[in-house]
């Protein structure tokens, strides 16, 4: 009895050892025939956690190539004038020196440029929106937003296509995603992957704080980073975590933070209105608790990003500073629904240099000027 | 012979599921919930009265820290189970929703111990606030929760233990906020560790009674209780100052001998 039973047994494993020997085999063999993915390696310091990157676009050396080939081609403008670089600019720390961007067909975008700086660290992104958790997601509406026009693809999608039928794109969409075909799936991931690689962590901040380095900072820059990290000034309420701004996360981090704050810069009705044509968060969650409340954008390397706040309407450093010494503007200080953590501080002149000083100490030189970020060579 | 096989196999389980309890963690065995006496969870903002003024709370966490329970007359030191609000001794309670996102809240505390242990203690005790080294210590290493950017402050002066953000509901412009932490620390900058204990640690040692044979726990917070004795609408409250100044010294006596926190 107990023989024959195990006949039907030894024969079931047999033949799921053939077909686990098989299913290996395919494997080995698919694999050999397509293009060998290489894994992106971040160049972070030790002390430093890894950005999250999504499951379902593992970053590939082979993806940032082709991100950065059409981050910087005008091809994807419906009328070939724009790329994405075309507002968000190295020099500028991946910002703008403009108040408002303008899309390629000339249409005003209300809000300014922000800078693509450690945006794979981001937990929420644009000036104000609570529903995008990926670069993938906010990618979509600079190629396809219609109102205002940006890129201005709808529409024009399959001209936009064919102009990506190059050899040279060929052989950067076959090496990427084993096909040289393109379409707008593999462009976002292209992209996202490219914007994603876009890290700096090199500032003299960096270097006195994560590097222990006590000569990176000048004395007046170290008392403007106490300042910064003081009651006094409130800062590092909204402009705190690994990015100086609280829509920030990173491997190691699992707590989903606030990162939407009204700074009180309008109040048109007395009733914490903002300007009709951007009120912020509210026209996205409906809740008027919401409204004028934007995302506290990283500070690394603002000293290049300006013009400053949502709608660029704060020309220098020294500005926002006293902006913020005034717990917002003439109007927009009763606003309320702004933060508790703006009601304004009193600096002396000295102390408000040395906060700017700070500021400009969160500037990366090597990241500015990184070949990696810039336009591919031909 | 398989009849009795099957018996065996029953018999096992049933003593296993017996000894259960002696032997294994329960699933539920060690978990405190902890929840804000009247606090209006049906809006966001959360709504809550105090001193007869309606307040939106926009902020209220605290970390516990290093729990003991007192059982034969010795207090016992116990593990926090391991998740993104609990290391194995130290814990996040948050409270207040972020309207923009769900699953912001930690509301209960999670603790390494059988029903047996919580039916023999006489006593929990923690620290509200967090130890000096895990205080001062960079946060971008240090697992979550202690990576926490709403509650970190800096290396110098460490961690907020518990942040207390609200709004005036009828007159929005006007807020309160209590940001406890130590402060007196001495280092060269806002980012290089003490290397000593700060002047004020302002860590707060909680000790709740317990009623033995009572393993089905609760917390509530009273934050009545917590603020008493002060004037939330002429004060914007106290961040981070020297507990003899004003209105954070009747918090802080407050949160020493006041019962803000209590079993429900």
């Amino acid at each position: 009895m107990r023989s024959s039973d195990e006949k039907p047994a030894k024969s079931a494993m047999a033949k799921l050892g053939l077909i686990s020997a098989f299913a290996v085999l395919i494997t080995v063999l698919a694999s050999a025939c397509q293009p060998q993915s290489t894994p992106y390696t971040f160049n972070l310091p030790e002390t430093v956690p890894p950005p999250v990157v999504p499951v379902g676009n593992p970053l590939t050396e082979e993806k940032v190539r082709l991100g950065r080939r059409l981050f910087y081609d005008t091809a994807l403008s419906v009328n070939q004038t724009q790329s994405c670089a075309s507002c968000h600019q190295q020099q500028f720390a991946f910002a703008q020196a403009t108040v408002h961007a303008t899309g390629a067909t000339g249409d005003k975008v209300s809000r300014n440029s922000m800078a693509l700086v450690n945006v794979a660290y981001n937990s929420a992104f644009t000036w104000a929106h609570n529903g995008f958790a990926q670069i993938e997601q906010q990618l979509l509406i600079p190629l396809f937003n219609e109102s205002p026009v940006e890129l201005g693809i709808t529409g024009h999608e399959d001209i936009i296509l064919k102009r990506l039928t190059t050899h040279e794109y060929e052989r950067l969409f076959d090496a990427a995603f084993a096909t040289k075909t393109p379409n707008f799936d593999r462009i976002v991931k292209a992209l996202a992957s490219f914007v994603r690689s876009i890290t700096s962590f090199n500032s003299p901040f960096d270097q006195y704080a994560y590097q222990g380095d006590d000569s990176a900072l000048t004395p007046q820059q170290i008392k403007g980073m106490n300042l910064f990290f003081s009651e006094r000034t409130e800062c590092f309420h909204c402009h705190g975590g690994v990015n100086f701004s609280q829509s920030s996360t990173h491997t190691g981090q699992s707590l989903v933070l606030q990162p939407f704050h009204n700074t009180g810069m309008y109040n048109e009705d007395g009733q914490g209105a903002y300007p009709s044509d951007d009120q912020g968060l509210v026209r996205i969650t409906h809740k008027q608790e919401d409204m004028g409340k934007f995302r506290a954008p990283t500070l690394r390397n603002i000293a290049l990003s300006a013009p400053y706040m949502h709608d660029g309407s704060i020309a220098s450093l020294a500005e926002v500073i006293e902006f913020y010494a005034q717990g917002g503007s003439e109007q927009g200080k009763s606003n309320p629904h702004k933060s508790p953590f703006v009601k304004g501080f009193a600096l002396t002149d000295e102390e408000k240099i040395a906060l700017e000083a700070f500021l400009n100490s969160l500037t990366d030189n090597s990241f500015l000027t990184n070949p990696a970020y810039g336009p591919p060579l031909n | 012979m398989q009849t009795s096989f099957c018996s065996f196999i029953v018999i096992l389980c049933l003593a296993l599921a017996g000894c259960d309890s002696a032997f294994f963690t329960n699933p539920g065995a060690g978990e405190i919930p902890v929840s804000v006496k009247r606090m209006n969870t049906s809006q966001c903002p959360f709504e809550i009265k105090l001193a007869g003024e309606r307040w939106q709370i926009e902020y209220l966490g605290f970390y516990v820290s290093e729990p003991e329970v007192r059982v034969d007359g010795r207090w016992q030191r116990i593990k926090f189970k391991e998740s993104p609000w609990q290391t194995p001794d130290i814990a996040l309670l948050k409270f207040h929703s972020n309207c923009q996102n769900a699953n912001a809240t930690n509301t209960s505390l999670k603790l390494e111990a059988t029903k047996e242990l919580m039916k023999l203690s006489t006593a929990f005790r923690f620290t509200l606030g967090l130890p000096f080294a895990e205080n001062h210590a960079n946060p971008l290493i240090q697992p979550s929760p202690l990576n926490d950017s709403s509650m970190f402050w800096s290396w110098q002066d460490g961690h907020k233990f518990l942040r207390l953000d609200l709004r005036q509901k009828q007159n929005a412009e006007h807020t309160f906020s209590y940001h406890l932490g130590s402060v007196g620390c001495v280092s060269d900058s806002a980012v290089r560790p003490p290397e000593k204990s700060c002047t004020f640690t302002n860590r707060v040692n909680v000790i709740l009674p317990m009623t033995q044979l009572d393993y089905d726990l609760a917390l509530e917070v009273s934050l009545p209780h917590l603020i008493m004795q002060t004037n939330l609408v002429e004060s914007d409250g106290c961040k981070f100052e020297a507990p003899d100044s004003g209105i954070c010294g009747r918090l802080m006596k407050n949160l020493q001998s006041r019962p803000w926190l209590s079993w429900d």
